[in-house]
């Protein structure tokens, strides 16, 4: 389709036709994924092996500044702030599409404000659960491997969104410099806005193994 | 491809994604007793597959790549199916022998 993506793979047309950095985020996240699929299935092994497993409605139900008890309202909450960053963050790879310096600067600040907001929740609901007794070798609610496996996915992915903050932030500097405008693409906002999405996607799945799915 | 992202298919995506989250939260809290808890887990898993769907295909554009993109993401994933059946059943065989041993 276009010149270049020939040049790059030497033949007559290119087979996936994206760029090498694109290509390479893509097979990251597939690797990535069974990361994050390892985590949550021995999560799944362990619990499917245990007597009694606490009730997610139970043990999330806190909410700051709020006395009263939500079931799962906090985290509900934390999940709509991921999903809006990660709205922010498509409608910044338009903008990047589109060679829109100020819509990338704009909504990738955005997409950045709402990862941070993310972290401070999970910081928040971090310190709640501490507070409670729940740790890595203890729990309140029944077996203490809910702790041990609570604090190293939601910590695992916490890291992921905090890396993702950093790659965002990186990439805005380097909108708000020029570099896109002088290399003329805004390639690298697609590269990490996957990132992003993944983070999103990931976060999906341990809504589902760690908050739903009470059987 | 850039003009293929459109802001209508990127609201109508957030909104999917918001009102499934909801309709989750409120299954897993109000679903009654009586009924098993096993039909309860296969609409989440089913809704959290659509909502996966959703992220994958329109905010990380899939869907408008080309097919030998595509299925170079998407086939490995099929091991996953082996992966969740294996340990998910070594676990429950676990947690009975667990309570026939009296481990």
């Amino acid at each position: 389709m276009n010149a270049t993506a020939v040049d790059k793979w030497s033949s007559g047309t290119s087979p996936f036709n994206v760029t090498w950095g694109k290509l390479m985020m893509w097979l990251f996240l597939v690797s990535d994924a069974f990361t994050f699929g390892a985590l949550l299935i021995s999560y799944a092994s362990i619990r499917a092996s245990a007597e009694s497993w606490p009730n997610p409605e139970e043990v999330f139900s806190a909410f700051p500044f709020i006395h009263a008890k939500i079931p799962l309202g906090f985290v509900s909450l934390m999940t709509f702030i991921l999903i809006a960053s990660s709205v922010t963050m498509v409608l910044a790879v338009r903008a990047g599409a589109l060679k829109n310096r100020q819509g990338v600067v704009k909504y990738l600040g955005l997409t950045i404000i709402g990862g941070l907001i993310f972290l401070a929740s999970q910081a928040w609901e971090w310190t709640h659960l501490i507070m409670e007794g729940m740790t890595i070798s203890s729990n309140p609610w029944g077996p203490p491997q809910f702790g041990q496996f609570f604090f190293l996915i939601t910590g695992f992915h916490g890291a992921h969104v905090l890396s993702g903050v950093i790659l965002n932030l990186i990439v805005l500097i380097k909108a708000l410099n020029g570099d896109f405008d002088r290399s003329g693409s805004y390639q690298v906002v697609e590269n990490v806005g996957l990132y992003w999405h993944f983070v999103d996607l990931v976060w999906v799945f341990v809504f589902l193994a760690y908050y739903l799915i009470s059987a | 491809m850039a003009q293929a992202i459109s802001i209508r298919s990127v609201m109508i995506v957030f909104w999917v994604l918001f009102i499934v989250t909801i309709v989750e939260v409120a299954m897993a809290i109000y679903w009654p007793e009586e009924l098993p808890k096993g039909i309860l887990d296969f609409f989440l898993v089913l809704f959290t597959l659509v909502k996966a769907y959703f992220i994958v295909a329109e905010f990380m554009h899939l869907k408008y790549e080309l097919r030998p993109l595509i299925i170079m993401v998407l086939s490995p994933l099929i091991l996953f199916i082996w992966f969740i059946l294996a340990f998910v059943i070594d676990g429950t065989w676990w947690g009975y022998l667990k309570q026939w041993i009296g481990l």
